[in-house]
Order: structure tokens, then C-alpha cells, then sequence
């Protein structure tokens, strides 16, 4: 077996299915999408050739920028949130809570395999204002906090940071797997060997496992930008892009665009503009991981 | 040893790809998995290539063999489920499978999308060259870019082709409001329902209150406040579908100037536009009603079963919706209220306006909105003609049966329930239809229209800042030479 994986023929023969698959539905229709930028209109019936028209819309687009800034506040708060919180979770789990260990990490990972739609449907239940007070507008009640009840996900001022906090619940526990099975990683002794020399709890934590954590949390990093940039489902089952279009992140608006109003052309290009924004800020994170490694 | 080698290679290169293939397997929504009947995408069958080379439209005798003989799954798709009996699909659905009972080798497919999901996947389906057979759509501007793209019949033309005429079972109201609707000079879509919006309130509430209805607009205003002073939510409002709230902005302007002041403005028409004082004047009423409170906590997440929930418990008063509900108002198991305890009234008109009272109460958004559509592709080759002339003879009586306002020819003597009555009644008085407040817009209009409509009633957008960006987006489809 080993004679067999060294040899490179066997292994192009091993991956050849799987790249032909790729290419066939991913890599190609990604090219296709890079070619559609230059056209509008619908493939197949009325596709015309406008050159870069398509990219100078974009700086004129005022609905493209609210959607960026919105996506931008997605991916601060919950991508965010995911690598801070998941990394704070699991050393919670390494250092504080060993015992309950694998209670607690099963508890924690349960929300990562609700299906987006069911998590939504459920939340939007729980901030529920009418008919009915839900959970959370039923305990302020209780607390005589009527101030502040309303509809979460109906007020443009709350329903942004709601889907936000949603999907930070619902993913924080991949993250934290992540970056548990990095902890157990790394080698005690030299944990032992820096609390023998006197150095505290904390201190272990920052200057000794932080820095051998440090390509667990670049692919961790790596991961929430990619999963943050391209939210489509939880946006679209809590609040469908409203109120207004307060929760039209990018994937929404590209979405919108091109099969809701048969602009194949620029809905790609706002594809293509999120392709590049994940391109440069993954290259950012890897360059600056390389950097400091030297 | 290296035969050996290879032949591992070989085996375990075929696993990969098996393992890998496995997730590409996918029936889609809607796929039939037969592949004798036409489940794949822009492919034709064996079927439907023999349907080809045939006679097609002109011979029912053919078609009729062609039907028998060969597997035809019929494919509809529409925005409310066809097992509900107060859908206005049931009907349809009813007559698949009576059709299917007489033709053993017919079969039919339902997919529901959400309404607004409709056009992605119609979208998606034209790309693919599968149309389905048939389809409801949003009618009005939002058809064009069907037309445009000639995904569907064109039924002034082509419907007689199944061997039966239009007139012969489509009501000539519902061929008027057809025309009205399409920016086009023949039809291309089938009529849904007749229906007429107004505004439904509980008559069992209103005596024990002794409220009355209203007879002009500030009347109306005065019972809202009334209603909200007794602890009771005066409307049910389904803001989540947007669509409810720009609904108080056209009675408004409608009852000011007249039914078609917001048509005009939607296409910068006869010097009207959006940012004409009358529509600043319009939101900033529809506002104050949302600010009032009228409207209740949180209606931005309200869906329609949410409102008809509110109504027909009784945590409403009143609510605004169309003659749709006459299919829930005359089902017992859902209308828990009781037929004889709901009323009907058009909101009245306003005093010292040029519209006077009388046309107010004759002035209705009275339409066909829904288009029921014939995918293109799959008309042309025949085999569906002989169950579409099925469907269209009976859709009349069907649609009478489950409670629903028919535009289709019925051939038996009707019978009306207290709120059908009610209905066919205002139908007869409405001497000034109009259409719904974006039926003229176009597609990027329509969703800033509907976009900003729930930031307006919640009040972080100004009616001047609504209605002038509504204007700036009709005027790139409309410049105002």
C-alpha cells in the first residue's frame, strides 16, 4: 500500500474523479460566472456583451454598498464572534470544565447540526411579538422591561444584530471543536515547565499555548471568513433582507439581481466581487501568519 | 507485482469516484426520477419526441391518443399548496386527478415556492429550457419579462388551440381586467380568482361595542383609535409581506385624486409622479396609522396566516385583505369566527377631496392578480391540450365549490354563502376598478416600493425620503422627457 501511495501515477489516478467532479461543478461554473460579467441580460435568450459596464455599476450602486456595509457588520460581529468566542469556549473546556468535557463539547457542537432553516424558524419564534409574546419579549415582560420589547426581527434597528447573534449561536461550537482538538495538541510538558519556572494559569495561556495554537486559529480565521462572507441562509429565513433592506447581505443582493430581476450579468459580478473580497482577505491572514513565523 | 499494482490503482481510483459522484445525485425540486417522463432539463423524451413529429394542437383526436398512450407528467408550480381546500390551486389540483383517474399514463408533479421565490425559479427554469406546463405568477409589469423571453403562451393566440375558445370559459370581466393588466395588447395569462380587496371586520365585536362602519376616511381613523382605546389591536396587517402596508398609501391618494393617480405615477404618466405632494401626503397618513398603533406590535413580522390567526380569534378587529379568504371564510374547521359574524366594507373616501363619496365606494382594486401561466415549450408540443381543455370547461364549477370568486364560466346554478353573497354584491357595485399599488411599476421600482414600505411604517424613513426615491427609480425606467 505504501509502494502504491508513493507512486505519483496512482496518485493523479486517486484524485482524478474527484478533480474531474470539481472542475465540472465547481471550477467551471465559477469561470462561467467570471464570464457572465461581461454580459447582461438571461443565458441562452437575450445575452448581450456590455463589456465592464457591469463593474463600473457597481461604485455607482447604492443598494451594492448598503449590502457591503451590511455584509461587513456580519462578518465582524458573527465571524468575528465565532473565532473569539470559539477560542474562549474551548479553553474553557481545556482549563475549567475537564470533567464535564465531553458532556459539555456535545452540548455545545448540538446547535452546529440544527439545519440553518430549522434554527431560524425557531429563533424567529423566540423573538416573536405578536400574536404572541416569544422567550425573550416574555422575560422582559416578566422583568418589568417593557421598554424593550418589540419585534426583533421586524425593527431595522435589532434585526441585523439578531441574525447576527443567531448565527453566532449556531456556529460557535464548530469553531470551538476546532480549536479543542488543537489544545489537546499541544505538549504538557512544556505547560508543566513554565508552571514550575512560576508562571500563572494566564500567563501559560498567552505566552505558551496561544502561540502553538497559531495555525489551529489562522484556519480557524480562514474558515469564518469564508463562512461569514458568503451568509445566504439565515439572512433569508429570519428576515428575508428586510425590514427595508437592513439584512441584505451581498449573497441576498446577488441572489435578488439576478433571478429576480434577469440581471445574470451583474449578479455575477457581485459574485465575482465576493470571490475577490474572500480571495484578499484569506491571502491577508496567511501573509501576516507568514510574516510573523519568520 | 506492478499488474498487481495497477489493478489495485484502478479499483480504488473507481471508489473514489463512486464516492465522489454520490452527493451529485439529485432529483431537484420538482424532478421526477422517470425518466420516461421528461424529468430532465432541456432534454426531451422519447415521448415527447414521438408528440413532436406528429399533428399536435389541431387534432384532439391525436392528442387524445398521444395522452393515452404515452407518460406525460404534468409539472406545476405555485405559491400555495394544493392540498389546502382554501387554496386557489385546489381546484386545479382536484381536476388532475380526475383527469388521472380516466388517463392511467398521465401523472402530475406540484411544486410550491413562496411567492416571491417564484420568479428565481421560473428564472432558473427558462435558463434550463424546462418551463413548467403550468404556473402562477405575479400579473401586471412583472409578466413582461416572461413575455419578453417568450416562456409562455400567448393565450389570445394560442389557447384556442386546445379545442375550446377563451370566451367559451373565461368571464368577459375577467378578459377586461386581463387587458388592463398587461402592458401588451393580447393576453398572456389565465385569470385565478376574481377577486376585490377591502377591508373584513368582526360584526359580533362591533355590536357589543357599538361601533359602526365607518362612512368616510377620518371616520375610519376615529374607530382605529376607538378600537385601540377598548385594549383591542383595531387591524391585523401581514407587513411582512410589504405589499399590505403601500396598500394604505393607494386608498389614500386613490380616494384624493382618483383610482388611477398611482398607475399614472408609476410610469411617470400625465405628468404624475411619486413626488407629487398627494403621494408625500399619502405616506405620511399611511404612517401615522402605523405609528397610531393600529396596526399592533411587531407588524413587520406578521405573515398572512398570522393575520388570518389574529382575525378570526378575535385579537383583531378589523383586518385588510382580498376576496381571496371567501375559500377560509366558508370552511367551518378553519373560520372558527363564523360566516355570519364577519363583514365586508371598502375603506370610504375622504371628505373635501376631488373624489366625492359615492366613487370612492364604487372605486376597488379589483383584478385578476394572480397570472396563471402556460409554459411555452411544453404547450407547443401538444400533449397537455387535451387536459388543459379538461381544466378549463370545469375550473368554473370547481372553483364555485371550494368557495372561490370564479372568473371561469360555471355551469351550475350557484348557490352563495353569506360572504360569497357579500362579494358578488360589491362586484356588481364597482363601477371604478383599479389595480394595486405596484401592478404598473417596473421590476426595480417595485422593490424599492415594497423594500422601504416597512421602514416607513416603522418610521425611520421619512414619507418624503420614501417617495422621492420611488420616484428616482421610475424615473430611470420612465424619463420624463
Amino acid at each position: 500500500m505504501e509502494k502504491v501511495l508513493r507512486d505519483k501515477k496512482a496518485i493523479l489516478l486517486f484524485m482524478l474523479p474527484a478533480v474531474l467532479v470539481y472542475t465540472a461543478f465547481v471550477f467551471f461554473p465559477m469561470c462561467q460566472s467570471i464570464y457572465f460579467t461581461f454580459f447582461e441580460g438571461t443565458p441562452n435568450v437575450d445575452f448581450e456583451f456590455v463589456g465592464l459596464q457591469n463593474y463600473a455599476k457597481l461604485f455607482h450602486d447604492v443598494n451594492f454598498k448598503e449590502s457591503f456595509l451590511t455584509t461587513m457588520q456580519y462578518f465582524l460581529v458573527t465571524g468575528g464572534g465565532w473565532v473569539i468566542l470559539g477560542l474562549a469556549v474551548a479553553l474553557m473546556l481545556q482549563y475549567g470544565m475537564k470533567r464535564f468535557s465531553n458532556l459539555s463539547r456535545t452540548i455545545i457542537y448540538l446547535p452546529v447540526v440544527i439545519p440553518g432553516v430549522a434554527a431560524a424558524a425557531l429563533f424567529s419564534k423566540v423573538l416573536e411579538v405578536t400574536p404572541t409574546y416569544g422567550l425573550v419579549n416574555s422575560l422582559l415582560d416578566l422583568l418589568g422591561l417593557e421598554q424593550f420589547i418589540r419585534g426583533w426581527t421586524g425593527d431595522s434597528s435589532t434585526a441585523m444584530w439578531m441574525v447576527c447573534l443567531v448565527d453566532l449561536w449556531k456556529g460557535i461550537g464548530y469553531y470551538t471543536v476546532i480549536f479543542y482538538a488543537g489544545l489537546v495538541n499541544v505538549p504538557t510538558d512544556l505547560e508543566e515547565a513554565a508552571r514550575i519556572d512560576g508562571a500563572g494559569r494566564l500567563t501559560v495561556i498567552r505566552k505558551i499555548v496561544l502561540p502553538l495554537l497559531k495555525p489551529v486559529t489562522v484556519m480557524c480565521v480562514v474558515l469564518a471568513i469564508m463562512n461569514s462572507l458568503k451568509v445566504y441562509d439565515m439572512p433569508v429565513v429570519l428576515t428575508d433582507g428586510g425590514p427595508g433592506r437592513t439584512t441584505t447581505v451581498l449573497s441576498i443582493y446577488m441572489y435578488k439581481t439576478a433571478f429576480t430581476k434577469w440581471q445574470y450579468g451583474y449578479g455575477s459580478t457581485i459574485a465575482v466581487v465576493l470571490l475577490i473580497l474572500i480571495l484578499v482577505l484569506t491571502q491577508a491572514v496567511m501573509r501576516f501568519e507568514r510574516k510573523d513565523g519568520k | 507485482m506492478k499488474r498487481n499494482k495497477r489493478v489495485l490503482a484502478i479499483w480504488l481510483a473507481a471508489a473514489l469516484g463512486m464516492s465522489a459522484l454520490t452527493g451529485c445525485g439529485n432529483e431537484g425540486a420538482g424532478g421526477s426520477g422517470n425518466p420516461d417522463t421528461g424529468g430532465s432539463a432541456g432534454e426531451k423524451t422519447e415521448a415527447e419526441t414521438a408528440a413532436d413529429t406528429t399533428d399536435t394542437a389541431d387534432s384532439a383526436e391525436t392528442t387524445d391518443t398521444a395522452a393515452d398512450e404515452t407518460p406525460y407528467t404534468f409539472k406545476v408550480i405555485s405559491e400555495n399548496s394544493p392540498d389546502d381546500p382554501t387554496s386557489d390551486v385546489y381546484a386545479i389540483k382536484l381536476a388532475l386527478d380526475d383527469y388521472k383517474k380516466e388517463h392511467p399514463n398521465f401523472d402530475y408533479e406540484f411544486e410550491v415556492v413562496k411567492k416571491y421565490d417564484i420568479a428565481s425559479k421560473i428564472a432558473i427554469l427558462i435558463s434550463s429550457n424546462d418551463v413548467p406546463d403550468l404556473f402562477t405568477y405575479e400579473d401586471g409589469t412583472s409578466l413582461d419579462a416572461l413575455i419578453e423571453r417568450d416562456a409562455i403562451v400567448d393565450i389570445t393566440e394560442d389557447f384556442s388551440r386546445i379545442g375550446v375558445e377563451l370566451e367559451d370559459v373565461v368571464l368577459p370581466g375577467a378578459i377586461s381586467s386581463k387587458h388592463v393588466l398587461s402592458n401588451y395588447e393580447h393576453m398572456y395569462s389565465l385569470p385565478m380568482q376574481l377577486t376585490t380587496n377591502g377591508v373584513w371586520y368582526n360584526k359580533q365585536m362591533f355590536a357589543e361595542h357599538g361601533w359602526n362602519v365607518p362612512t368616510t376616511w377620518q371616520e375610519f381613523q376615529d374607530l382605529c383609535a376607538d378600537i385601540k382605546e377598548a385594549g383591542i389591536q383595531p387591524l391585523a396587517c401581514n407587513g411582512a409581506d410589504k405589499w399590505p402596508i403601500t396598500r394604505w398609501i393607494m386608498l389614500y391618494a386613490d380616494r384624493m385624486e382618483g383610482e388611477n393617480v398611482h398607475l399614472d405615477a408609476s410610469q411617470n404618466k400625465n405628468g404624475r409622479s411619486f413626488r407629487d405632494p398627494i403621494f408625500v401626503e399619502a405616506a405620511t397618513e399611511a404612517q401615522k396609522m402605523f405609528q397610531n398603533g393600529y396596526f399592533g406590535e411587531g407588524f413587520n413580522t406578521v405573515e398572512a396566516s398570522t393575520q388570518y390567526q389574529m382575525f378570526l380569534t378575535g385579537q383583531t378587529a378589523m383586518m385588510y385583505s382580498g376576496s381571496w379568504l371567501l375559500a377560509t371564510w366558508t370552511d367551518p374547521e378553519v373560520n372558527t369566527l363564523g360566516e355570519e359574524n364577519i363583514g365586508y366594507f371598502i375603506p370610504p373616501g375622504i371628505e373635501g377631496s376631488q373624489i366625492d363619496m359615492d366613487h370612492a365606494s364604487r372605486m376597488d382594486d379589483l383584478s385578476c392578480a394572480t397570472a396563471l401561466c402556460l409554459g411555452k415549450e411544453k404547450f407547443e408540443t401538444g400533449r397537455t391540450h387535451d387536459f388543459l381543455r379538461y381544466l378549463f370547461t370545469t375550473l368554473g364549477d370547481r372553483q364555485s365549490e371550494v368557495g372561490i370568486m370564479t372568473p371561469y364560466v360555471t355551469t351550475e346554478e350557484l348557490e352563495y354563502s353569506p360572504t360569497q353573497q357579500i362579494i358578488v354584491d360589491q362586484l356588481q357595485e364597482s363601477l371604478y376598478p383599479t389595480l394595486w399599488f405596484e401592478a404598473k411599476m417596473d421590476s426595480a421600482s417595485t422593490d424599492v416600493a415594497l423594500e422601504n414600505a416597512q421602514l416607513l411604517a416603522e418610521g425611520t424613513m421619512t414619507p418624503e425620503e420614501y417617495c422621492e426615491r420611488l420616484a428616482s427609480s421610475v424615473d430611470e425606467s420612465f424619463p420624463v422627457e
